[in-house]
């Protein structure tokens, strides 16, 4: 039934001869990296990984330091970084995905790249979805959240699918209330949400201090929520 | 009279399963490739989604061949299906099982790896997947393919060309 390939010590290279779906399920538990190098191992395993279902984790903070640091130059990354995901975006051919996080400083100059990576994210099914697109250090740029938040919002179907929801730079204003408690309602298999107040970049900068006082507003209206939360599911506010 | 025809060529059969499936729900008999018979609890052997669709289309009254699976690995599966009848039980607990139970030579890994994917049972397909998945972990692609004795059959260009497809995973 096999036609066993056999190397210079003699012993069968069985894991080639799986059939898909098994060396698919043991690529998934690698970190998205690791199971694109697996491509250079063989014919067989060139063209698995694009059926990879783990998490896609485009996260990419040394280049993100390099810039702070003016080693390297924000378009030029920012476009590299783009380029990237959407290739990926179009290689993917899996059914299904974990996780998508994408961290990487944009602007709201490039809404129709986040919009594509957020339908594909849905349309995925994705369980985990992690989007932040604050700059590494600076403070005030006007934080993305909302729009993308709402985008999200537009898959009455897809977010069902979703069971941890961070949602980070919540400042407790009455469309945040709203957004999320509509999320609340919608994710049927929410397990746990987390509502940070805080953007991710503040912990431990100089600043830190005077901005938690100011959210101690936001952290009371989360709390609130405490209500509308699905039966079975956790809320963090951290 | 259409009407009557009709109940009884569906009404009987229906019923007459569900005779036959409550008189066997206690036990069900599976024979490994090599033909030794396996008697188990229905409960037990029904985390196999293969299994489960069998006895739920009346199809397991006698012995249910699995050709693909031998005794030695199906002995195991059995007893991973056992600890997991009642997974609310003790989760600690069922976690060291679940170690000790995926520390196997590399030979049994591959064999419970097809047995799970054969009869579907999802939770040890991930475990078995994982622990191969740790054994890729951190290694090059040379000593990932000296691990699973992987036949390199690129040319060196072709493998440079893949590399460069997608530099950024393979930069340090």
């Amino acid at each position: 039934m096999f036609t066993c390939k056999r190397n210079h010590v003699g012993l069968e290279d069985r894991i080639s001869q799986f059939p898909d779906e098994i060396v698919v399920s043991i690529l998934s538990f690698l970190t998205f990296e690791e199971a694109v190098r697996t491509s250079v191992l063989s014919h067989r395993w060139k063209h698995l990984w694009p059926f990879f279902t783990g998490s896609l984790d485009f996260d990419d903070p040394d280049t993100m330091w390099d810039i702070a640091d003016e080693k390297k130059q924000l378009k030029v990354e920012r476009n590299n970084f783009a380029k990237r995901v959407n290739r990926i975006r179009k290689l993917h051919q899996g059914s299904n995905i974990d996780q998508f996080r994408a961290c990487f400083e944009f602007n709201r100059y490039s809404k129709h790249r986040i919009d594509g990576w957020i339908d594909f994210a849905m349309s995925k099914r994705v369980k985990r979805l992690e989007l932040d697109f604050s700059p590494t250090w600076l403070l005030w740029s006007k934080p993305l959240i909302e729009r993308e938040f709402r985008k999200v919002m537009q898959y009455p179907n897809d977010h069902e699918h979703l069971k941890e929801v961070e949602i980070m730079g919540f400042l407790g204003r009455a469309i945040d209330m709203e957004l999320t408690v509509y999320l609340l309602e919608s994710a049927i298999k929410l397990e746990k949400i987390v509502i940070n107040p805080r953007s991710p970049d503040l912990v431990g900068n100089p600043w830190e201090f005077e901005t938690t006082e100011k959210n101690e507003g936001a952290i009371e209206c989360a709390n609130q929520l405490k209500k509308n939360l699905p039966e079975g599911a956790e809320l963090l506010v951290l | 009279a259409i009407q009557s025809s009709r109940f009884s060529c569906v009404g009987f059969p229906l019923a007459y399963i569900f005779l036959a499936c409550k008189k066997k729900s206690m036990a069900l008999k599976l024979k490994s490739s090599d033909n030794k018979i396996f008697e188990v609890e229905e409960l037990v052997a029904v985390q196999s989604e293969t299994i489960k669709s069998l006895v739920e289309d009346g199809c397991a009254n006698n012995v249910i061949p699995l050709p693909n699976v031998d005794s030695k690995t199906l002995e195991l599966v059995l007893d991973w299906c056992k600890n997991h009848v009642d997974v609310k039980l003790d989760e600690e607990k069922l976690k060291e099982y679940e170690d000790k139970f995926i520390e196997v030579d590399l030979a049994v890994l591959y064999d419970l790896l097809m047995a799970a994917n054969y009869l579907n049972i999802k939770d040890l397909l991930n475990r078995a997947s994982q622990k191969v998945a740790d054994m890729l972990k951190g290694k090059k692609p040379e000593q990932i393919r000296e691990t699973f004795n992987i036949v390199n059959d690129f040319s060196p260009e072709e493998e440079e060309e893949i590399r460069k497809e997608n530099l950024w995973a393979f930069e340090e």
